[in-house]
């Protein structure tokens, strides 16, 4: 059974937000607001033009394998399906936002044209057909590779055994499934990563694989 | 003075009460205004959420080449959207709960520690308890559904509902909230019953078992509205207090005897027994006031430094903080030393409206700390390179005008409850003589 996740080469954003455009058309995501299913957001630092950088931080909700807002939700409005990726009922969402509170990425909020609590669905319906989200398909610089951790042949189990890798908010414990190459020049992570953990998948591998074996008992069939 | 009469019916006697006397009574009158100025703010929040303008890429395909009546509905949704979205937008990604959460817990906590203190006092034969339990009960069932109505208000579809009940979550705080409150509120109004029944051998018979379950009853309820704040991991200030559910009983048990002080002024001033009763209400302020501030202490020490520094300055939250240590705790503390009954009452007042203030630094507070801050050390993140100097090191948005309108209904809706049932049952004057 396939786990989805997603890496970010972030390094190579370039803030066109052509993925929010995909995504908007691919799930008939409200028009005018900002920084629904997905967004690109930005950090800057630096005092001089020696040290100055401008950090882009493309994102989305991270299909935590164990994900508060499945816990809170009263419902069931929120669940896991197939892939370990989170999802929310609109039919039984009753808005009372509780989601919203729990998750530590603000990647949910209220679309008003469906009456009910949304966010990323990787684009589960897509990725069957054409084995990708659409956002990962739109991008220009190949900022995010999307794949199965399952499986020891995609993209991006590689990409994760040959490079480090942040997680946001790791110590929330949600075990989030979007991981942030590290810069591979090196002086330059030091220096723009703030405190943030880095890790290699050697060292995370066992450790989701306990935590998404236990949880494959609560996805629902796609 | 005309001779009241009753009907009998399951051995309450139910006051015959002349319908322009119910209806037109001073507190129903007051009830009416503030339900009037809450209606204005449903009216538009239920406009807000089932009549606006929205429109998605899916809507424009559709619209596209088509009806221009369709058309022009597209355009004025995306007019509507684009220019105007800060207006429109009920709920904000920064801020989930707002005034309506802050309300729902100021009310309920409030009323349900009421009667939880209500229980205690019968539990040790405290000499008014027999008297006033029937009235402080009504008045604190009262406060409990005007914050029920809160929160129904902040639901935006609440139609799906029943879902609760057909797909049961017992994981989840508020899921749990569904059968507590089927249990809680008909057990509280038994309880009432058998506190005014005129079945006395009967009441006498259960009213220690009731005590006792309505006690434990409470206490699972404020460890259920624990376990429902403990669960948002990531808003430290929920996560990190030590024992929330003693944290809330504490605090509401202050709202409750603050609001039990004023209630005794309004409603049971010319009762032999009123001195005894702010003479007992005011110890329990005093004592409450030293354990909860004991608790404020405590909590500035264990909770996330980051949220700490952000409540007690540096945001906005900081004044409804302040407000709420020195209008709720501190004057309080001072006024209610004194025997005087001015400086009780002032210090009532001072207690209900300082934690007003706290359950709104608790639940803004709770959001202060932006969650675009997810790199480490990164500081929060914009969301547009125009953004940046936006950026603010917390979050925090105002309730809408509408919402603060609503809030003041749900006042109203707890008079109104009040009011209907001190009339029909007399829960003042039914156990004016009544003893241990």
């Amino acid at each position: 059974m396939a786990n989805y996740a997603m890496a970010l080469e972030y390094q190579n954003c370039i803030d066109c937000r052509a993925c929010e455009v995909a995504c908007k058309d691919e799930n008939e995501v409200m028009l005018g607001a900002d920084k629904q299913r997905i967004w690109v957001g930005i950090v800057e630092g630096g005092e001089t033009l020696a040290d100055v950088f401008l950090n882009f931080y493309p994102s989305q909700c991270n299909h935590c394998v164990d994900a508060p807002c499945v816990t809170v939700c009263p419902t069931g409005a929120s669940h896991f399906v197939e892939g370990g990726i989170v999802k929310v009922d609109y039919d039984m969402c009753i808005i009372c936002k509780g989601c919203m509170e729990a998750c530590p990425y603000d990647a949910r909020f209220v679309d008003e044209t469906r009456h009910a609590v949304d966010k990323c669905t990787f684009c589960d319906g897509r990725i069957q057909e054409y084995g990708t989200t659409a956002c990962s398909a739109t991008c220009p610089t190949k900022v995010r590779t999307f794949g199965d951790l399952e499986d020891p042949n995609s993209d991006l189990v590689k990409l994760l055994e040959n490079r480090e890798f942040f997680v946001l908010k790791e110590d929330e414990g949600t075990m989030p499934k979007l991981f942030y190459l590290v810069p591979q020049d090196k002086e330059y992570a030091k220096r723009t990563l703030g405190d943030v953990k880095t890790h290699k998948w050697s060292e995370f591998k066992a450790k989701y694989q306990q935590a998404t074996d236990e949880q494959k008992s609560q996805w629902k069939k796609a | 003075m005309q001779r009241e009469e009753f009907i009998d019916c399951c051995g309450l006697n139910i006051r015959k009460v002349n319908l322009v006397d119910l209806l037109l009574s001073p507190p129903m009158l007051v009830a009416y205004i503030l339900l009037a100025i809450g209606l204005i703010g449903w009216i538009e929040i239920y406009h807000l959420r089932f009549f606006h303008h929205f429109v998605n890429n899916g809507d424009v395909i559709k619209v596209a080449g088509g009806d221009p009546e369709a058309l022009k509905e597209a355009g004025y949704a995306l007019k509507e959207q684009i220019f105007g979205l800060k207006e429109v937008e009920e709920v904000n990604k920064a801020e989930p709960w707002g005034i309506f959460v802050s309300q729902y817990t100021y009310l309920l906590y409030g009323g349900s520690a009421l009667i939880f203190m209500v229980a205690l006092a019968e539990l040790f034969h405290l000499k008014v308890a027999p008297k006033v339990a029937a009235a402080l009960m009504t008045f604190g069932i009262a406060m409990a559904l005007g914050g029920m109505t809160s929160i129904a208000s902040d639901w935006g579809n609440p139609l799906n509902i029943f879902w609760m009940i057909l797909n049961p979550q017992p994981q989840s705080g508020m899921w749990l909230m569904l059968p507590l409150y089927s249990i809680y509120i008909p057990f509280t109004f038994i309880e009432i019953y058998f506190l005014i029944t005129n079945k006395r051998e009967m009441a006498r018979k259960f009213a220690g078992v009731l005590v006792i379950l309505g006690i434990i009853i409470d206490i699972i309820e404020f460890f259920i509205q624990g376990i429902l704040f403990n669960l948002n991991t990531p808003r430290h200030l929920w996560t990190d207090i030590p024992l929330l559910f003693v944290y809330f009983l504490l605090t509401g048990a202050l709202t409750a005897v603050g609001g039990a002080i004023l209630f005794s002024f309004l409603a049971l001033k010319n009762k032999p027994y009123f001195a005894d009763t702010i003479s007992i209400l005011r110890k329990a302020g005093l004592a409450l006031i030293v354990l909860v501030g004991i608790y404020e202490v405590i909590n500035l020490n264990v909770v996330d430094p980051k949220w700490v520094s952000l409540i007690t300055g540096n945001s906005p939250v900081a004044s409804m903080y302040w407000t709420y240590i020195i209008i709720g705790l501190v004057v309080p503390f001072i006024f209610l030393l004194f025997r005087s009954r001015l400086l009780n009452l002032l210090g009532a007042l001072g207690i209900i409206v300082g934690t007003f203030f706290m359950r709104q630094a608790f639940i803004y507070g709770g959001n202060i700390v932006p969650m675009t801050e997810r790199v480490p050390g990164m500081g929060p993140q914009a969301n547009g390179i125009y953004d940046l100097a936006e950026v603010k090191p917390f979050a925090y948005v105002p309730p809408h005008a509408m919402e603060v309108l609503i809030i003041i209904g749900c006042v109203g809706v707890g008079i109104l409850i009040y009011t209907i049932l001190d009339k029909l049952f007399a829960v003042r004057d039914v156990n004016d003589h009544a003893d241990h």
